[in-house]
């Protein structure tokens, strides 16, 4: 029951859905009188595999580039019986020729979970592609091959939006993605609750993902649609840079507006605290960092007893979409997060975060709209029971008579977990037990209209005539909702 | 240094000679790698990935696509090539052969001093030639059954078995006539091609009527009902949750228990209307069913309701099979519940589950007439069903062609023997003046490629084989390649059959990429290549 299905769209897509799945999977309880905090059947789906025996994977669809997969078949053990050495026979007479391609032997940390023993400790150095650490056996339908282009290509590279939006079309002329992919596993579903997308958004998969999304949109109207779109944060030449500013316009304004959340994160902000230790050449550590924010914010929505999490993310009425991600590690414990609020009766809303996702600490003392808030980790219960408990609705309208920003705090006792598929030495060993005690928080502030202007400005020179006039005036739309009433009046120079 | 590297110093290139040497290189490179896979005896390639993954192709089309190609040029070549299989579904091996042979036979002429240029120009003109010739070449026949299956074989031979093609022929040819509808274009979209791993891939099938690939999401779901009416919807059956976009429409848990209520009573409510038009059309009658097919979901308190009333529901059905199954059963879909009535509902005799594994299919057969139907695909693996796929859909589009074009070209390489002898013929030189002649004779030479490797392929002796082609063609027969003996035989009275638009589309695109790659005479990269094995010879 309200089952979440997961779209990939991507190589740094996939890179951060890996360290989602890991989490998840650790989740599990293999003890029948053991139930664990987190309902599995919103992102599993049970199954039998070919053997009879019964499957438990991932609710997902993974797009990638040709080489983008690694050592990560199709179909996998769950899937297919057996090894077949004369796999031709019968269906042509004549001969056969055996072209192989260099065989990518599979990671010492792939071999140990095969063998069950001891994983060895991942480096960034051993962690070529984003199989390598994947602890998760995926269902065949789930793996797409994108064949029209290449990983890390010179010649075709998957840069430009329009690409992107193109090889959708091609595609879905000739296929029908989205009754091919994703329809059977939605058809699985009861009731479905969200669809999650990691998506790039500053190369070409943001093309890709305007176009999925919008006719997701079209089929499945209702249902609410997260898009976490992933920035490159590794500053590059200025005609490059550029190029990516655009393309994070032109995803802005065509997904924001068809998502019920749309989080930009950039893969890597530059400002992080010091008790943090990210190698920022790996695509693995990176992520890593990224996957325990994500993780955190959206774990209400795997809870048991079912949480009100979208009602939360509509805020006021449903008009402010685009959300920041920050997160701060093991703080929680300092107590300083929301003292002053009991003594005014009702929580504030948070600014002060160590990691800021979404627009790296820029653009400060902004106006909150709305605001969920996550923690996990041993939280002494403060005096007043959470949220949640009570009934939201009335809370929510004693909040906006008070012109309060709307406010949504979940608290759950599951730290992060440490996994050996994580890097080790990333977060400061945790006080206490073997979790990480994580703050995360979605907000929507002000701070976007301001990301939107300067993406806009940018937009502006980039982009050609024909496309510019419809750009800027749907961004300029956007941007208003982030404009409180005394502010929007002093923009209207840039029209 | 050249005039480039002066604005661009980090820019490497290679010039002339040199860039024209790395362009043919890389179209005999591509042409050798395919060469093998080309007629009815090339041979099967068993592509292995990276991960140890199996792929078995014969199409150049997949194998192209599923390569890693490095170099860029061999990436512009087999972009065009498989940019031809969009096109026309087929004749992918024929580009790269054609192109690797005009670039080959080029650089002879221009060993011999001839400037690419001109052999370009000779090139086109040869093309317009060419092309003219096929259409006076072509076979316009009335098209029946017989050509038609004719077609279909000489397709699906080059892909599969020869057992396995001549089961699959029929079936082929009979989904297109099933669907075509004269004068209208068919569309192929009509025939679903359906996959089950399941026995051999001699049982794959042809079935009048549709097989989905769900089932119902109820235990107590009857699997089989005869004499069904078929209700196709596009309306959602699930209890929409609206309090998520807003939260202010309550103000305490009693008023949200109400908005649930009300929006249970919602979907109640369009359930009851499906109700009624079953009890309707069906009355007490056990002998008459009920099935929904629904493109949107349906939630299982719905499914309760709809179990109680004795109808087999499907939900997420796909977004074509709406349009197909209208063709099928009869009936209109609809998108509301507004406007039920008995003469919106198909019929079909059978409809039944098949479970297998994890996997549920549903079949609606024994229908009336059917304007749609459905190809089932069995193999014991994923990639024999995938080889038997795309050899299916490489079936469909030649005979879709076929039928479309109105007329067929003798196969089996006799075209292109009768085409490079007529460019060759005095009657035609006389019309090419100057250089250009030598580009005229160059084409007609790399059309024998096709004839030459059939041959190669075959095991026959490449020259012998050609020489009595020739001489046969000579005499102003049409002469095909025999591939069992080796001698010329006729492709008409045999069967063998290309289409029309594979060959002129072959034609035309082989052609303009190879004079492109001939007259590039410079070849510049501006961003620093990755390690991994540098283009064509490019690394300093």
């Amino acid at each position: 029951m309200h089952e979440i299905v997961t779209l990939q769209l991507g190589q740094r897509a996939n890179y951060l859905a890996t360290h989602f799945w890991n989490l998840q999977e650790s989740y599990f309880t293999y003890n029948e009188n053991e139930e664990s905090t987190v309902d599995h059947d919103v992102h599993f789906r049970p199954g039998v595999g070919v053997d009879g025996s019964e499957t438990y994977t991932p609710r997902t669809v993974i797009y990638d580039l040709k080489g983008g997969f690694g050592t990560l078949r199709r179909y996998n053990a769950l899937y297919e019986l057996t090894e077949d050495s004369n796999a031709g026979q019968g269906l042509w007479d004549g001969q056969e020729i055996v072209q192989r391609q260099t065989p990518i032997q599979p990671s010492d940390y792939q071999r140990s979970l095969d063998l069950g023993t001891q994983a060895p400790r991942l480096t960034s150095e051993s962690v070529r592609y984003w199989s390598d650490y994947n602890r998760v056996f995926y269902h065949p339908r789930s793996i797409v091959q994108l064949n029209e282009y290449e990983l890390n290509s010179q010649t075709m590279p998957f840069e430009d939006w329009n690409v992107g939006e193109d090889l959708f079309h091609n595609l879905d002329k000739e296929h029908d993605l989205i009754d091919r992919d994703v329809r059977p596993l939605l058809e699985e579903c009861d009731q479905l609750r969200a669809l999650q997308l990691f998506s790039g958004s500053d190369d070409a998969w943001g093309g890709f993902a305007a176009r999925y999304i919008e006719r997701l949109k079209d089929e499945y109207g209702k249902k609410s649609i997260w898009v976490w779109a992933i920035e490159d944060g590794t500053r590059s030449q200025r005609h490059h840079q550029f190029k990516k500013d655009t393309n994070k316009a032109r995803s802005l304004y065509s997904i924001s507006p068809q998502a019920s959340l749309y989080a930009p994160i950039i893969d890597l902000p530059h400002k992080l605290p010091s008790y943090l230790n990210v190698d920022r050449q790996s695509e693995w550590q990176k992520t890593a960092l990224i996957a325990s924010a994500i993780e955190t914010v959206t774990l209400p929505s795997r809870l048991r007893p079912y949480q009100h999490f979208e009602a939360s993310l509509a805020g006021e009425d449903g008009t402010h979409t685009i959300f920041e991600l920050q997160t701060s590690i093991n703080k929680v414990n300092d107590g300083h997060t929301k003292k002053s609020s009991n003594e005014e009766g009702s929580p504030k809303a948070e600014t002060e975060f160590d990691i800021d996702f979404a627009y790296d600490g820029e653009h400060q003392g902004a106006h909150i709209f709305n605001q969920v808030q996550v923690t996990r980790g041993n939280e002494p219960e403060q005096e007043g029971e959470p949220t949640g408990e009570r009934d939201i609705g009335h809370l929510r309208k004693l909040r906006l008579y008070n012109s309060e920003a709307m406010l949504q705090i979940y608290h759950t006792p599951l730290s992060l977990p440490m996994l050996d598929s994580f890097p080790h030495d990333m977060f400061p060993t945790p006080k206490t037990g073997t979790g990480i005690d994580v703050f995360s928080a979605l907000t929507a502030s002000t701070r976007t209209a301001q990301r939107i202007k300067a993406l806009s400005a940018t937009a502006a020179r980039m982009v050609s005539v024909d496309e510019r006039e419809d750009m800027i005036n749907g961004l300029g739309e956007i941007r208003e909702f982030y404009e409180t009433g005394w502010s929007s009046g002093s923009d209207d120079e840039d029209d | 240094m050249s005039a480039t590297q002066l604005l661009n110093p980090k820019a490497e290139s290679r010039r002339r000679g040199e860039a024209l040497k790395v362009n043919i290189a890389a179209g005999e490179g591509l042409q050798d790698v395919l060469k093998s896979n080309l007629g009815p005896s090339g041979t099967l390639k068993m592509l292995v990935d990276g991960a140890g993954a199996i792929k078995l192709t014969k199409d150049g089309n997949v194998l192209l696509r599923e390569m890693q190609i490095q170099n860029p040029t061999a990436v512009m070549i087999a972009r065009a090539a498989t940019a031809q299989d969009d096109i026309t579904g087929d004749g992918t091996t024929s580009v790269v052969m054609l192109v690797g042979e005009l670039l080959k036979q080029a650089d002879r002429h221009i060993g011999e001093g001839l400037h690419p240029r001109v052999i370009t120009d000779g090139y086109e003109i040869a093309k317009t030639e060419a092309l003219k010739f096929l259409d006076k070449f072509k076979l316009e026949r009335a098209i029946d059954r017989e050509l038609l299956l004719s077609v279909a074989r000489t397709s699906l031979s080059t892909k599969l078995s020869g057992a396995l093609a001549e089961k699959l022929t029929p079936d082929i040819v009979d989904a297109v006539l099933a669907i075509h509808r004269a004068p209208e274009k068919p569309d192929l979209h009509m025939v679903e091609i359906m996959t089950m791993q399941h026995r051999s891939s001699s049982d794959t099938q042809l079935i009048r009527g549709l097989a989905l690939d769900h089932g119902a999401r109820h235990p107590d779901m009857p699997k089989r009902v005869e004499n069904a009416f078929i209700l196709t919807l596009n309306v959602s059956l699930e209890y929409e949750k609206s309090e998520i976009n807003s939260g202010f429409y309550y103000s305490n848990a009693e008023q949200r228990d109400k908005l649930v209520e009300s929006e249970r009573k919602f979907v109640d409510a369009k359930l009851q209307k499906i109700v009624e038009l079953k009890k309707e059309v069906c009355g007490n009658d056990p002998k008459k069913g009920f099935v929904i097919i629904n493109q949107k979901g349906i939630d299982p308190l719905s499914l309760d309701v709809l179990v109680k009333n004795g109808i087999f529901a499907l939900r997420r059905a796909k977004r074509r099979n709406m349009e197909r199954l209208q063709l099928i059963c009869g009936g209109t879909a609809q998108n509301s519940v507004e406007d039920l009535s008995p003469d919106v509902l198909g019929w079909a005799g059978l409809v039944y589950e098949h479970q297998l594994g994890e996997e549920k299919f549903t079949f609606v057969e024994e229908v009336k007439d059917p304007k749609s139907v459905t190809i089932l695909i069995k193999g014991p693996n994923s990639h024999t069903i995938t080889q038997v796929k795309d050899a299916v859909r490489d079936g469909l589009r030649s005979v879709y062609n076929t039928i479309v074009d109105g007329c067929v070209i003798p196969g089996a390489g006799s075209f292109q023997v009768a085409c490079a002898q007529h460019l060759k013929s005095a009657e035609f030189n006389k019309s090419v003046k100057g250089k250009a002649k030598w580009g005229v004779g160059a084409f007609a030479d790399a059309l024998l490629i096709i004839p030459k490797t059939l041959a190669a392929n075959s095991g026959h002796d490449i020259q012998d084989s050609l020489a009595s082609l020739w001489d046969e063609a000579t005499d102003g027969n049409v002469a095909g390649l025999d591939l069992v003996t080796g001698e010329p035989m006729d492709p008409v009275q045999e069967g063998v059959f290309d289409s029309f638009r594979v060959l002129r589309n072959c034609i035309a695109s082989s052609t303009g990429i190879a004079s492109n790659l001939l007259l590039c005479d410079e070849l510049l990269k501006a961003r620093q290549m990755s390690k991994q094995g540098g283009p064509g010879g490019m690394e300093e």
